[in-house]
């Protein structure tokens, strides 16, 4: 592969970097400002991202339902904070987001998304199921095409949409964010982009460990996610939170579907959980009966005492692992139970999330029916949890340490489970906030050309390379190292080891690629090593367990000590090395 | 290799034992065609002006192109998935197209494979002898016919001229005939010669006799009606008929309509057309239906018939009764409801009797190994003895029976080859010089993608297609048509077809508009001077974005092993 790189220049106000649902909320808004945006995206804008194969499910408060039935939105945010968060989270930016959750709902629709059925009992008509809340607040809804109809309405607003490009580095200037660079991934050409605000949009960080299914790339997620975000923000000197909440491997429909979860999940009003033997261990869920909370004559509902049930009953509930470790597998969905329109139903929400398009049509060529047949829940990896626990730090307005750096989506450190709504939201408030900053600012700032030197060194190597190893033997041993020392068993002294194997890996493992894709692919290594080294230094740091929200453990400190560890853990790159502080958080 | 991308064939295919691995899924039309032709290869080359390609690709599974170009039923337009957008493909009437105008001297006929030293007799020259007699002889056997009367063809001879003129019946027969095939006209097995002697004397025989008995309602008065096929196929051959003022043909088939049409064509005033079925239960297709309406033919729906008429040795008419509901049951007894006092008469001076047909087998009875089913059809278990077309099941279509003939023509090819009886004809091919090319096999790979039928829901973005209706064909006027049986559809001209043909969806195969390359997440497709391939088969991570969004769906997801479905049935 030829080494000279081509250098392709574009200014821009705003820079959004990564186009899934995040970044083309952020990108609609800011332009809608009157800023001028680019999205810089690796993969292309009309399939990328989470969301690529569609999403059924968006969370809100909505007023003519919620309002109306006395649950409050300070309701919903404290059933978050408490129930999904457990205090790990920032209550602020979550109340505004919820604030806003309706608004990003019409928004999508205005959009042409279908969110309104006739047969739905409830005002505006729409498909609510119980998710996150103890009151039903996530609206299933007609998504499988969400990102090409968002790659309209972002070209629609005349932004500069830039396919196939891997950003790679920040341009710093002053503590002020100046730009960014990045690689194309079909052409090797070099991007080089003067923003006057950046809004990270990139995700979580997938294939840090080795895939359950013995074939590699078959993950839940888009491969190509591979934290370049978070790599990016440490290098130019952001904080990342929440690290070392990577959890474990858990059950799930194969990984062949995105995210169906436990039968407790939007998807599955028909689903109950069963082992082989014909117990029932999970009973079916249903659909609500709003009657209750709406109707004539409908009961006053105490939220708060509910809330306190239902964080009562969470503790005690077993996981799909203890349950398995305990031999009560193998464990099977069971819908046979369900009626014809809850079976219908699960089969329509999951035809708009993500793989479960693909996975009814297996279903129907393999000759499966849900009516009659039970499906198995096997292995599925470890990653990245709870959408939005781990990644950039920002303050109340998105904003990172840097200046003019802005965070949105699954990228953000502290919502955990922010899910859909959490993207929408967030990128909708970054894009707002990232298009005022460049506003007041007049001209663009200057950059040096170090950053693309070593960008253009870093490339030439790898395209130079004669003897350099292929870029998946770097991504196993990552993946092996991630596996063993941060496993099943994780001690001070595994993780130290570790992070010395990784270093070992980063200094000596040289890659070659011999065509653009596979640059990408080598590139990509320098991510998946720095994302490594962030799970398992900020492991080493939480010195404790603490089951919820997240499952962390280690063998060496086996309890809770909220006294030292109820805080989030940010971790900053200074003078080449991660250090750590504590954040404190909200008392629950 | 987890996406796997279908693609058309890239040559003429006159066999395939299995769909080719590059071919996982297929149309609705290919799906349905009883002769197995190749339409999306046959409406690609229409497409791209290759007409004479057009008539071999075409040729290679149906000999006849120009008559099931006019008189097929065809079950390909009815399942054809635009059909569910604005209007189905005319694929009849492109198949006409390319037989009409591609030009002979130019074409790369199918050239026969050497003197094979085997004999094949064929009994019956419809649409089955003549298919199995093309292909047979292409392979290389020497072929001879045997046809009781006095020309060539069977049913083809006597559909009405007006739907298909002699003349193309006699060029698409020559065709087949130039190969250098021996014919025996005038020579009735049975009677002129028997089976006996041609079983010994032939290396191998096709009985494809048809089904040339007339059925009759078992009602008095019967004798005075006339038998459909006596009929067609007199008038066919320049007898006159004096039918009277008023016909009344009994039926709702296509022979019934072919009756009706053709006794208004030669001295009826007014005919009629009464049947068991209700309006939308006719047999005849629609447009058949639709063109006898608007000759005036008057229709009687929902009739039993209890008896003819007849005052002083003259037919006066039929009579009927209304009925509710009918059915055949198991054994194809006909049970009624009818309605009390309906009693009526349909007066005429002629019935005719179009109520079905039935095969002749007496020639073949008491050969051994020949069975005669309950429903007269004949199977055979003897060596080297095969039957096809309507005698072998009864009767169905001219497409059904070219398919059959080819079939029965494969059959006896393995028959007279098979001395490795390990063996297999896997596929015959005829490339772009007419050479024929045949691929045998002993042991299959096992495939692990089977062959899938797009339904017209897995095509994506279908609205963004313009809507373009059907391409108008030329017809006769009613009233011009029925003064003469001069043939009332006109067909395309070339341009014509060629702008039909560009509707055409290409369910399930690739046409290299790029949407996969574009879409894929992971970047792992190429176009590559032979279509569209996957690259990086191991970095796909199986999101569906490509299978979704292929306008003609013709991507499979093979579901990688570790990811097959792990399910139960429920004991409950």
């Amino acid at each position: 592969m030829n080494s000279e790189f081509n250098i392709i220049p574009v200014e821009t106000d705003v820079l959004v970097i990564g186009g899934g649902l995040s970044g083309c909320m952020a990108a609609i808004k800011a332009a809608e400002e009157g800023a001028d945006v680019t999205i810089a995206e690796k993969a292309n804008v009309v399939r990328s991202g989470q969301n690529g194969s569609g999403v059924d499910h968006i969370w809100a408060w909505i007023p003519e339902v919620h309002g109306k039935m006395g649950w409050s939105l300070e309701d919903l945010v404290e059933d978050h904070f408490q129930g999904q968060a457990y205090g790990f989270m920032n209550k602020e930016i979550f109340y505004r987001i919820a604030a806003e959750s309706y608004n990003r709902v019409l928004d999508l629709e205005s959009y042409g998304i279908k969110f309104r059925y006739d047969d739905s009992p409830l005002p505006g008509k729409f498909r609510i199921v119980p998710q996150f809340h103890t009151i039903a607040s996530s609206l299933n809804f007609d998504g499988r095409n969400i990102k090409p109809i968002l790659s309209r309405e972002v070209s629609k607003r005349g932004v500069r949409v830039i396919n196939r490009v891997m950003m790679t580095d920040l341009l710093i200037t002053d503590g002020q964010v100046a730009g960014a660079l990045g690689v194309g991934t079909r052409t090797g050409d070099i991007h080089f982009f003067k923003a006057k605000s950046v809004i990270l949009s990139t995700g979580r960080s997938m294939r840090l460990t080795r895939n359950v299914t013995g074939t590699d790339f078959n993950l839940g997620r888009p491969p190509g996610m591979t934290g370049d975000g978070k790599t990016m923000a440490v290098h130019a000197g952001c904080r990342l939170i929440n690290m070392e909440f990577f959890g474990r491997r858990f059950l799930n429909i194969g990984p062949y579907i995105q995210s169906t979860g436990s039968p407790r999940s939007t998807t599955w009003p028909a689903g109950a959980l069963v082992s082989s033997d014909g117990k029932t261990l999970v009973r079916k869920t249903w659909f609500t009966n709003w009657d209750k909370y709406l109707g004539d004559g409908a009961e006053k509902i105490d939220f708060t005492e509910r809330r306190n049930k239902w964080l009562n009953a969470l503790k005690g509930w077993p996981t799909a692992m203890e349950r398995w470790k305990k031999g009560e597998g193998p464990f099977f969905l069971d819908c046979t139970g369900g009626s014809e329109e809850e079976i219908a139903y699960v089969e329509w929400s999951w035809s708009h999330e993500g793989k479960g398009w693909l996975f009814l049509r297996h279903l129907e060529e393999e000759g499966f029916d849900l009516r009659k047949d039970m499906i198995e829940f096997t292995l599925n990896n470890a990653q990245m949890t709870g959408f939005a626990s781990s990644g950039v730090w920002v303050d109340d307005h998105l904003e990172t340490g840097i200046s003019g750096l802005y965070v949105a989506g699954d990228e953000i450190g502290g919502f955990p489970w922010f899910s859909s709504q959490g993207a929408a939201g967030s990128g909708w408030f970054a894009g707002e906030m990232a298009s005022n900053h460049a506003a007041r600012q007049a001209s663009f700032l200057p950059v040096d050309n170090g950053k693309q030197e070593a960008l253009i060194e870093r490339c030439t190597r790898i395209v130079e390379s004669r003897n350099g190893a292929p870029w998946k033997e770097a991504e196993r041993s990552i993946q092996d190292i991630m596996d063993f020392y941060r496993g099943d068993v994780r001690t001070e002294q595994t993780l130290l080891r570790g992070l010395e194997r990784v270093k070992d890996v980063r200094n000596n493992v040289f890659l070659k690629a011999e065509n653009p894709h596979e640059l990408i692919r080598c590139l990509e290594i320098g991510s998946i090593m720095d994302n490594a080294e962030y799970v398992l230094k900020a492991t080493l740091e939480r010195k404790e367990t603490r089951m919820h929200p997240f499952q962390f453990f280690r063998n060496d400190y086996p309890e809770q000590d909220d006294e030292n560890f109820f805080a989030f853990l940010g971790m900053t790159r200074k003078k080449g090395e991660l250090t750590f502080s504590k954040i404190s958080l909200e008392k629950i | 290799m987890p996406p796997v991308i279908s693609r058309e064939h890239y040559e003429a295919i006159l066999f395939k034992d299995e769909f080719p691995w590059y071919q996982t899924r297929t149309s609705p039309c290919e799906a349905n065609c009883p002769a197995g032709n190749n339409i999306q290869r046959t409406v690609s080359l229409i497409r791209d002006n290759r007409f004479e390609e057009a008539l071999v690709n075409l040729k290679a599974t149906n000999p006849l192109p120009g008559i099931t170009g006019r008189v097929c039923f065809y079950p390909c337009e009815t399942a054809c998935n635009r059909g569910q957008y604005d209007d189905r493909i005319s694929i009849r009437f492109l198949e006409r197209a390319v037989s009409d105008h591609a030009d002979r001297n130019k074409v790369k006929k199918a050239k026969r494979l050497p003197d094979t030293n085997r004999s094949v007799a064929i009994i019956g020259s419809g649409p089955a002898g003549l298919s199995c007699a093309y292909y047979s002889s292409l392979l290389g056997h020497s072929v001879t016919i045997f046809e009781a009367s006095k020309e060539i063809g069977g049913v083809l001879n006597i559909i009405p001229m007006n739907r298909l003129p002699m003349d193309v019946v006699k060029k698409e027969v020559g065709e087949i005939v130039e190969l250098g095939l021996k014919v025996r006209t005038g020579t009735e097995v049975g009677k002129d010669i028997q089976l006996e002697d041609i079983l010994n004397d032939y290396d191998a025989c096709l009985i494809a006799t048809g089904a040339w008995e007339s059925k009759s309602l078992n009602i008095p008065g019967n004798e005075n009606a006339i038998s459909a096929l006596t009929y067609l196929s007199d008038v066919s051959q320049g007898k006159v008929y004096d039918l009277g003022d008023r016909v009344v043909v009994i039926g709702s088939g296509g022979t019934a309509f072919d009756c009706a049409t053709t006794a208004l064509r030669t001295g009826a005033q007014e005919v009629h057309l009464a049947a068991l079925e209700t309006m939308d239960d006719m047999l005849a297709t629609p447009e058949e239906i639709e063109r006898g309406l608007s000759e005036g033919i008057i229709l009687h729906n929902s009739k039993t018939f209890t008896g003819i008429v007849s005052n002083n040795g003259k037919v006066k008419g039929i009579e009927c009764l209304d009925i509710k509901s009918f059915e055949f049951d198991e054994n194809g007894a006909l049970r009624l409801e009818t309605v009390e006092g309906s009693e009526q008469l349909i007066e005429a001076d002629s019935v005719i009797f179009a109520i079905g047909q039935g095969p002749v087998t007496g020639f073949a009875e008491g050969v051994d190994g020949i069975c005669v089913s309950g429903r007269r059809t004949l199977a055979s278990e003897k060596e080297g003895v095969f039957v096809a077309g309507d005698v072998a099941t009864g009767p169905k279509s001219i497409v059904e029976a070219i398919g059959g003939g080819r079939m029965a023509a494969m059959s006896i090819h393995n028959y007279l080859t098979g001395d490795d009886k390990n063996k297999k004809i896997d596929g015959i091919s005829i490339d772009a010089e007419g050479k024929i090319r045949i691929e045998t096999y002993n042991y299959k790979g096992e495939g692990s993608v089977p062959q899938r039928v797009v339904d017209f829901r897995h095509l994506a973005n279908v609205e963004y297609y313009d809507n373009r209706p059907r391409v108008e064909v030329n017809s006769l006027s009613v009233s011009l048509s029925l003064s003469d049986f001069d043939e009332i559809n006109k067909g395309y001209s070339k341009a014509k077809a060629i702008e039909e043909s560009d509707r055409c969806f290409h369910c399930g195969h690739c046409f290299e508009c790029g949407t996969c390359v574009d879409v894929c997440p992971e970047d792992i497709y190429e176009i590559t001077e032979e279509g569209i391939k996957v690259k990086y088969p191991d970095e796909c991570f199986i999101c569906g974005a490509c299978v979704m969004d292929c306008p003609c769906s013709a991507i499979t997801m093979r579901i990688p092993a570790p990811m097959r479905l792990a399910a139960v049935r429920a004991k409950r």
